[in-house]
C-alpha cells in the first residue's frame, strides 16, 4: 500500500464533505460507523469500566455473563476494594495509593487474615455504609453484634465491604475479588444505584430510536426493559455463579425507599412531552394543587390521572400528589401504587435525581433470588409488617433510601435470621435479633440528625422534615447546638470549610464526630465547588436553635451581611441561586451551558443587602419559542412585582430599577416569573434523540427561560 | 457604541476565547484555567463567560464571534486521511466527522445568536501573530501540526492585508514528526515537546542522519514526511515500527530513567528542526526581504530554535506572542474578524504584555482569609514594604508562589501566576523539581530579568517579555538554576511598564542582593493547570513545598499554615480530571 492516500483523490473528499457539511450529513457518517462497528462486533461482553468508544460500541452492556467469568475458588486476587493483601497470613490493609476513594469504604485500617471465626461479606451502597451514622454506627456492626450476642459464641465476623456511591463498577470486580477473603456467606444489600449504567453506544441507539418513536416515556420503558433489567439481572447472576462456586450462602437485601414522605426534586416537573403536551400538563398541574389545597380530593386526583396519561409515567410531581389524595381517601395500597409510581418516574430519563431502588430492579432481585435459590430479606416487606401496613416514613428513613437507627436494625436483624441456619446454627426467629441492643452516643445520635437536616436541605426537601431532624438532634443532645451555630458560621464564609475556624471547632469534639463531618460535610474538592444558597436550611437552624433557648441573631444577620454584601452581585452565582444539588450541576445530565436554563416556572435569586437602598438589576434573558405569542416575564421582590420583561426568543438586555424600600437589610429574594404557556420548541425531541445518537446526554425538561446575566449594582 | 469581536479556539486541544474591543484586546484566557483540566479541548464556556465579564459586557453586546478554523475543510482532510477507508474506524473517529459541531456549541452551549465568521487554522495563526507584532510590514511564518489540511504556512504582512502565498500540507508537518520523536522518546504529546528540548542539550547530534530521514527537504518553502515512518494517519499512533527500527532501539517507557540515547535522540531532532526552519526562514526572505518576521504555530514555542532564526537567519526582528499555540488562535480570529467587519487593522501597536485573564479580586482575597487574620501578613497600601518582605524570603532561599493581578495568556508563567526563587542557589532547581513542580530533574527554570539590566547578564540585545527564545548566560554571577547544561537561559525581560508589582520586586531583590535576576516557573503542580483564583494559589502552596505565598498584597509564610490545613492537603493533588489524549494528535 502506499505511504499516504493518493493526491488525486482530493477533490473526491472536498465534493464528499461539502454534501456531509449539514446535521444529516454527519448523521449519516455517524450511523455508517456505528453499522460498521456494530456489525463488526459480536456479542462478546467486557468486563464493567471506562470502556474506550470501541468498547462501548461492543458491549451490549456493562455487566460481564456470569458464564463468562465464572468465579475461581483458588483464584488469588491481591485486591478487595482498597485492602490488598498482606504477606503470609497478615491482615489486608488499606493501599496508599487508592486514598482519594477511602472515604468512600468502611473507616477501617485492615481486614484480618481468615481466621477461626464465620466470616460474613456485606457487600452495598451507602444505604450498607450507614449513611450518616457511620462510622459509628453501621449495619455490618450491627450485623456482627447481633450474631454474637443472639447466637451466643462471637464466632462470626462481618466484613464491611460496602461504599457509598457503589455502582455495577465497583460491584462487578468486588463480586470477583470476593473470594479471596474466603467468605462463609455473602449479603448483597444495593441495588438504589443501579440505575447508573455505562451505557454502550449500541444501548444509545437503542434509546434514540425509542425516543424518536414514542418520547421519554418509550425511551423510560426501553432504558428499564433492555438496560437496567438485564444489567440486574446479569449482577445477580454472577452473585449466585459466586457463592454456588465456593459452595456458600447468600443473603438479597431488597432495597426499600422512603415513600411517605421523599419527594423527587420539585423542580424536575416532568421531561418534554410529544406534541407540545407540557402547556396542557402544566395547566392541570395548578389546577390539581388548587383542588388539593381545597381539600377535593377526588378531584384532585382525576386532574392528576390526566397528567399521568399525557405524561406516561415519567412526570413524579402528580404521582406523588395522587399518592397523597389516595391516602386522604383512605386508600392506601392505592396510595403505595401511586408513590411507588413517584419514585420510579424519573428511572432512565436523564434527569439528576437522588439513588431510589426502582421497582424493575426490585423486582429482578426478588425473581433472581427465587431463580438462584438464594435467600432473601425484602426490605419493603418487612418494613410493612413493621409499620403494620402503614408506608415508611421518617421513623425507618432518614432522607430517600438511607435507613434510620431503626431502619437498619429491622434490616439487619431479618438478614442475621436468614444468615443463621445457613451458617449452621438453629432457626432463630427475628425477635431474638431484635433485641439485641446497638447503644450509640446522644452526641452521635445528635450529629446524625443533624447532618440528615442539611442533606435534606440540600436536596429540597420539605421544611418539616428538616425542622424534624433539627428537632431531634437538639432534643438527642444539647451539645449539638455549638455544632449548629458552627455550621451556620463556615457555611456562610465565602472562605472554604476547612479554613474556617467554626469548621476546626467541629472536628476538635472527637474522633467519631471528625471523621463523620470529614465524610459528609468535608468538601473533598478542598472548596473549589461553591456552597449552597441553602438560606431555608439556615432559617430552620436559626428557629430551632431560638426554640432550644440559643439565640443566634443578631451575629447571624450580621455574619450574613459582612460576608455577601456587594456593590456587583452577580446573581447567577451558585452562592446566590443553587440551595439543591441538583439547582448547583443542573437537573438534566446535558451538556452544561454558558448561561443558566430555568426547569421551574420560577427561577429564584437571593440578594444581600445592607439597607434598603435602590438597586439596578441588569438581565440578560431569553424565552426559547416564546414567539409569535407576545408574553412578559414578571420579576418580584420580596414577592412584589417591580419589573415585567418582554419575553422574546432572543436574548434581550433590560435595567430594572428596583426602587428603595424594595429590599431590606439582610436576605432578599429575587423571583423571575416566566410565562408558562410557552410551548416547547418543536425540535426538543428530536434534538435529544440526535444528541443520544451521539452518545451524549439529552436536554429532557423543557426549559421556561434562559438567563445570560443578572447582575445587582447600585 | 464600542465593537465587540469574540475569538474562539476550540475542539482539538487549549481551547480559549479572547475578546476585542475596538480592535485592542482587552481579554483572552485557555479554558483549561477554569475546567482545570490540561489542555481542555471543549468549547471554552467559563473562558467566553469571564471575557465578557471583564469588559462589563453581556451577550447582546458581541458583534461577531470567529472561529478559529474551517470546520468543512478539516473534514475533507479527515475524510482524505482515513483512505482507503471512507468511513472511517479508529476509536478516536467516532463522531469526531462532525463539521456542525463548531457551530452547534457555539449556538447551544454558548447561546450565541449573533454573527459568526470562520476563519482558517493557519491564517489565524499568522494574524494572531503579525496584527498584535506593530509591525508595518513583516514576512510570517506559521508552523504546528495540523490546522485544515496546511501545516506549514508562508506569507506578508503589509498594513491590514495578510497574504498567505505557500503551504505545505498535511501530512507533511514539521509539528508531527517532533511529536512523533516526543512519543518515540516516552513523553506526552503536545506537552512533553518542552521535554525533548529541554533534554536536546544533554545529548550529542548522533542520530542526525535518523532524524534526517524521516524528512525530505524539498524546495522552496516545501518538505516531505517518509511516511513509512509514521503512523498517525491511520492509527491512533505517531511513529511506525519503521522509526524505531530506523534508530535501533525500542521507544522509551513513559516515567523510565532517561538514557544517553534519548538525550542524542533529542538532541539530533532539535539539530534537525533548527536547520529545517532556518532553511525555510530563508526562504521566505527570498520570498518577502524585509526586517521582521512573525512566527506562529505550536512550533513557535520552541525558544531555542528562535533564538537560532534570529541569531543566524536574514530577519532583523522577531516578534511571537506567547499563546503561539492553538490557544492564541482566538486572536488571530478575532483579528481577522475585525478586518472583516471594518476593513481596519485591530490595533497598530504591538501587543506589550499578556495580562489578560481573570484578575485577583481584593475583595475575594479578604473573604478567603476572614477568619485567620493572623495567619497573613496584609500589606495593602504598603507596596514597598510588601515587595521588601517578599525579596528577603527570596533571598534568604525560600520559594514563593506569586499571584498577582491579572492571569497570563499562553502556557508561560510571566509574573503573575509564577513561582519565584533566588536562581544562584545551586541547590534550587533540584528542590523545585522534586519538591515543588514534582517533574524530571533535567527540565531547567527560567529567568526574568530586569530588562536594562538583561545585557548584563544575558547574551541578548533585544526585549524579550515573553520567554520565547533562549540566549546565552554571560553573567558575572553564577546562576545555577537557571543556566542550562550548555549555559542558555529562556529569559523573560521585565519592564516598569507593562508589570510594575513584579519589576518591583526584581528591583528589590536587586538592591538587596545585587542580583536582577530571579528564577520563574509556572504556579502550578505536575499535571496541572496553572492556577488562576487566589484559592488555587493557596491550594498549590499547601500542597507543595513552597515557603511563602503573596496573593496580592497578602503575604503568607508555611510556618504559619495552622497545622490542619497541612495535615488536610499537604501532599495531595488536585482532584484528577479526565486526561487529554497523551499518545497522538487527536487528528480527527
Ligand atoms: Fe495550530
Amino acid at each position: 500500500m502506499p505511504d499516504r492516500p493518493d493526491a488525486s483523490l482530493i477533490p473526491l473528499v472536498r465534493r464528499l464533505a461539502e454534501l456531509l457539511d449539514s446535521d444529516a450529513g454527519t448523521q449519516v457518517m455517524a450511523l455508517m460507523q456505528k453499522l460498521v462497528l456494530l456489525s463488526a462486533s459480536g456479542a462478546s461482553r467486557t468486563v464493567t469500566g471506562e470502556a474506550a468508544p470501541v468498547d462501548r460500541a461492543v458491549a451490549p452492556s456493562a455487566i460481564p455473563a456470569a458464564d463468562a467469568v465464572v468465579p475461581s475458588p483458588s483464584a488469588q486476587p491481591q485486591r478487595v476494594g482498597i485492602w490488598t493483601r498482606g504477606a503470609d497470613h497478615a491482615p489486608w490493609t488499606r493501599n496508599p495509593a487508592l486514598k482519594n476513594q477511602w472515604r468512600f469504604w468502611a473507616d477501617i485500617d485492615e481486614i484480618p487474615a481468615k481466621g477461626a471465626r464465620r466470616r460474613v461479606l456485606l457487600l452495598g451502597e451507602s444505604v450498607a455504609r450507614g449513611y450518616l451514622f457511620d462510622p459509628w454506627l453501621t449495619p455490618a456492626l450491627v450485623l456482627e453484634r447481633m450474631l454474637n450476642d443472639a447466637l451466643g459464641d462471637g464466632s462470626f465476623e462481618v466484613v464491611d465491604l460496602a461504599r457509598t456511591d457503589l455502582t455495577f463498577r465497583e460491584l462487578v470486580p468486588l463480586l470477583l475479588e470476593t473470594p479471596a477473603l474466603e467468605p462463609d456467606a455473602i449479603v448483597l444489600f444495593a441495588g438504589n444505584n443501579w440505575e447508573n449504567v455505562n451505557l454502550s453506544m449500541r444501548e444509545f441507539q437503542l434509546l434514540a430510536t425509542a425516543l424518536r418513536a414514542g418520547g421519554f416515556p418509550a425511551c423510560q420503558r426501553a432504558f428499564i426493559d433492555q438496560v437496567l433489567v438485564p444489567a440486574s439481572r446479569a449482577v445477580l447472576d454472577l452473585l449466585a455463579a459466586t457463592v454456588q462456586t465456593l459452595g456458600i450462602p447468600a443473603v438479597v437485601v431488597v432495597p426499600e425507599v422512603n415513600l411517605r414522605e421523599w419527594r423527587n426534586d420539585a423542580a424536575a416537573l416532568a421531561p418534554t412531552l410529544t406534541g407540545g403536551g407540557n402547556r396542557v400538563w402544566l395547566g392541570l398541574w395548578a389546577r390539581a394543587q388548587a383542588e388539593f389545597a381545597n381539600e377535593r380530593y377526588e378531584h384532585a386526583a382525576a386532574l392528576l390521572r390526566e397528567m399521568i396519561e399525557l405524561d406516561g409515567g415519567t412526570g413524579s410531581p402528580p404521582q406523588a400528589l395522587l399518592g397523597e389524595c389516595l391516602l386522604h381517601l383512605g386508600r392506601r395500597s392505592e396510595a403505595r401504587a401511586a408513590l411507588e409510581a413517584a419514585r420510579d418516574a424519573v428511572c432512565g430519563i436523564f434527569i439528576r435525581h437522588a439513588p431510589l431502588c426502582p421497582s424493575a430492579v426490585q423486582t429482578v432481585q426478588r425473581d433472581k433470588a427465587a431463580q438462584h435459590g438464594l435467600a432473601m430479606v425484602d426490605l419493603s416487606r418487612v418494613f410493612t409488617d413493621h409499620l403494620h401496613g402503614e408506608l415508611p416514613d421518617r421513623r425507618l428513613f432518614l432522607d430517600y433510601c438511607h435507613l434510620t437507627r431503626e431502619g437498619i436494625h429491622l434490616a439487619m436483624a431479618a438478614t442475621a435470621a436468614q444468615l443463621a441456619p445457613r451458617l449452621g446454627r438453629a432457626v432463630t426467629p427475628v425477635g431474638r435479633f431484635l433485641r439485641v441492643d446497638m447503644p450509640m452516643s446522644p452526641s452521635c445520635l445528635a450529629m446524625s440528625h443533624f447532618l440528615a437536616a442539611i442533606h435534606n436541605a440540600h436536596y429540597g426537601q420539605d421544611k418539616a422534615v428538616l425542622e424534624h431532624h433539627c428537632r431531634e438532634a437538639l432534643a438527642s443532645s444539647a451539645d449539638i447546638a455549638e455544632v449548629m451555630r458552627d455550621y451556620l458560621d463556615f457555611q456562610i464564609r465565602r472562605a472554604p470549610n476547612w479554613m474556617c475556624r467554626s469548621y476546626e471547632r467541629i472536628k476538635d469534639l472527637g474522633a467519631a464526630e471528625l471523621r463523620a463531618v470529614d465524610r459528609y460535610l468535608s468538601p473533598e474538592d478542598a472548596g473549589t465547588v461553591d456552597k449552597f444558597a441553602d438560606f431555608a436550611l439556615v432559617d430552620c437552624i436559626e428557629r430551632a436553635l431560638r426554640d432550644a433557648g440559643v439565640e443566634v441573631e443578631p451575629w447571624l444577620s450580621e455574619h450574613i451581611r459582612r460576608e455577601h454584601v456587594g456593590d456587583d452581585v452577580n446573581l447567577l452565582a451558585t452562592r446566590y441561586r443553587a440551595a439543591t444539588f441538583w439547582e448547583r450541576s443542573g437537573h438534566s445530565t446535558a451538556l452544561p451551558r454558558a448561561y443558566h436554563q430555568a426547569c421551574t416556572p420560577v427561577s429564584t435569586f437571593f440578594l444581600i443587602r445592607d439597607d434598603s437602598a435602590a438597586v439596578t438589576l441588569r438581565l440578560t434573558c431569553r424565552v426559547r419559542g416564546s414567539e409569535p405569542v407576545p408574553d412578559h416575564s414578571i420579576v418580584r421582590v420580596n414577592g412584589v412585582d417591580v419589573a415585567r420583561v418582554p419575553a422574546h426568543a432572543t436574548w434581550g438586555t433590560h435595567a430594572i430599577a428596583v426602587p428603595r424600600g424594595c429590599l431590606r437589610a439582610g436576605v432578599n429574594r429575587i423571583d423571575i416569573h416566566w410565562p408558562i404557556h410557552t410551548p416547547p420548541c418543536p425540535d426538543d425531541l428530536e434534538r435529544a434523540a440526535s444528541n443520544l445518537e451521539r452518545c451524549v446526554f439529552p436536554d429532557v425538561l423543557p426549559v421556561f427561560g434562559e438567563i445570560f446575566m443578572a447582575r445587582s449594582a447600585p | 457604541m464600542s465593537l465587540n469581536i469574540v475569538g474562539l479556539s476550540a475542539h482539538f486541544h487549549d481551547s480559549a476565547c479572547s475578546l476585542l474591543r475596538d480592535g485592542a484586546l482587552v481579554a483572552a484566557a485557555q479554558e483549561e484555567r477554569f475546567t482545570r483540566r490540561k489542555n481542555e479541548p471543549d468549547i471554552p464556556r467559563a473562558a467566553f463567560r469571564y471575557c465578557l465579564a471583564e469588559a462589563g459586557l453581556t451577550i447582546t453586546d458581541i458583534d461577531c464571534l470567529a472561529y478559529y478554523e474551517s470546520p468543512r475543510k478539516k473534514l475533507e482532510r479527515q475524510l482524505w486521511m482515513g483512505l482507503p477507508d471512507v468511513v472511517p474506524l479508529r476509536a478516536t473517529a467516532m463522531f469526531q466527522l462532525d463539521s456542525r459541531r463548531p457551530e452547534r456549541d457555539i449556538r447551544e452551549v454558548l447561546g450565541y445568536e449573533g454573527r459568526l465568521e470562520f476563519v482558517e487554522h493557519h491564517p489565524a495563526h499568522a494574524a494572531s501573530s503579525f496584527y498584535f507584532s506593530g509591525f508595518e510590514e513583516a514576512a510570517i511564518l506559521t508552523v504546528d501540526a495540523v490546522g485544515e489540511w496546511a501545516t506549514t504556512t508562508y506569507g506578508a504582512g503589509r498594513g491590514t492585508s495578510l497574504d498567505i502565498f505557500e503551504e505545505v500540507h498535511f501530512p507533511d508537518s514539521l509539528g508531527m514528526l517532533y511529536s512523533a520523536i516526543t512519543a518515540y522518546l516516552g513523553f506526552e504529546v503536545n506537552e512533553g515537546e518542552y521535554k525533548v528540548m529541554g533534554l536536546a542539550p544533554y545529548g550529542r547530534p548522533r542520530y542526525v542522519d535518523q532524524v534526517r530521514e524521516l524528512i525530505e527537504v524539498g524546495a522552496g518553502g516545501q518538505f516531505t514526511l517518509r511516511m513509512k515512518y509514521f503512523d498517525f494517519l491511520r492509527h491512533d499512533r505517531m511513529f511506525s515500527p519503521a522509526l524505531v527500527e530506523l534508530f535501533g532501539q525500542p521507544p522509551r517507557e513513559p516515567e523510565s530513567p532517561l538514557t544517553p540515547f534519548a538525550e542524542d535522540v533529542a538532541r539530533s531532532m532539535q539539530v534537525v528542526l533548527e536547520d529545517v526552519l532556518l532553511d525555510k526562514v530563508r526562504y521566505l526572505h527570498s520570498r518577502v526581504p524585509v526586517d521582521n518576521l512573525c512566527l506562529a504555530g505550536g512550533v513557535a514555542l520552541n525558544c531555542v530554535a528562535n533564538a537560532r532564526i534570529l541569531r543566524e537567519g536574514p530577519f532583523r526582528r522577531l516578534f511571537i506572542q506567547p499563546a503561539a499555540g492553538d490557544a492564541g488562535c482566538s486572536l488571530g480570529a478575532a483579528a481577522l474578524a475585525h478586518i472583516r467587519l471594518t476593513n481596519q487593522r485591530p490595533t497598530p501597536s504591538p501587543l506589550r504584555h499578556v495580562y489578560l485573564g481573570p484578575r485577583v479580586q481584593p475583595d475575594d482575597v479578604a473573604a478567603l482569609f476572614r477568619d485567620c487574620p493572623d495567619r497573613v501578613q496584609d500589606f495593602r497600601g504598603r507596596e514597598s514594604e510588601l515587595l521588601r518582605a517578599t525579596a528577603a524570603r527570596l533571598a534568604k532561599g525560600a520559594v514563593v508562589g506569586w499571584c498577582h493581578g491579572r492571569m497570563e495568556l499562553g502556557p508561560r508563567a510571566l509574573g503573575a501566576r509564577s513561582i519565584l526563587a533566588d536562581p544562584r542557589d545551586p541547590n534550587m532547581r533540584d528542590r523545585i523539581n522534586a519538591a515543588v513542580k514534582q517533574r524530571e530533574a533535567f527540565r531547567p527554570f527560567a529567568p526574568a530579568v530586569l530588562a536594562h539590566r538583561a545585557r548584563e547578564h544575558f547574551d541578548l540585545d533585544h526585549p524579550s517579555p515573553f520567554m520565547l527564545e533562549t540566549s546565552q548566560v554571560i553573567s558575572p554571577l553564577a546562576l545555577p538554576a537557571i543556566t542550562h547544561v550548555d549555559r542558555s537561559a529562556r529569559v523573560q525581560t521585565v519592564d516598569a511598564d507593562s508589570c510594575p508589582r513584579f519589576y518591583g520586586l526584581l528591583t528589590e531583590f536587586e538592591r538587596q542582593t545585587g542580583c536582577p535576576i530571579l528564577l520563574n516557573t509556572s504556579f502550578n503542580l505536575r499535571g496541572e493547570p496553572i492556577v488562576c483564583t487566589p484559592l488555587e494559589a493557596l491550594l498549590c502552596f499547601i500542597r507543595s513545598d513552597m515557603d511563602s505565598l503573596v496573593i496580592d498584597d497578602v503575604l503568607l509564610d508555611r510556618a504559619a499554615l495552622p497545622a490542619s490545613w497541612l495535615a488536610r492537603l499537604r501532599g495531595t493533588a488536585p482532584p484528577p480530571a479526565a486526561p487529554v489524549s497523551a499518545t497522538v494528535y487527536t487528528l480527527l
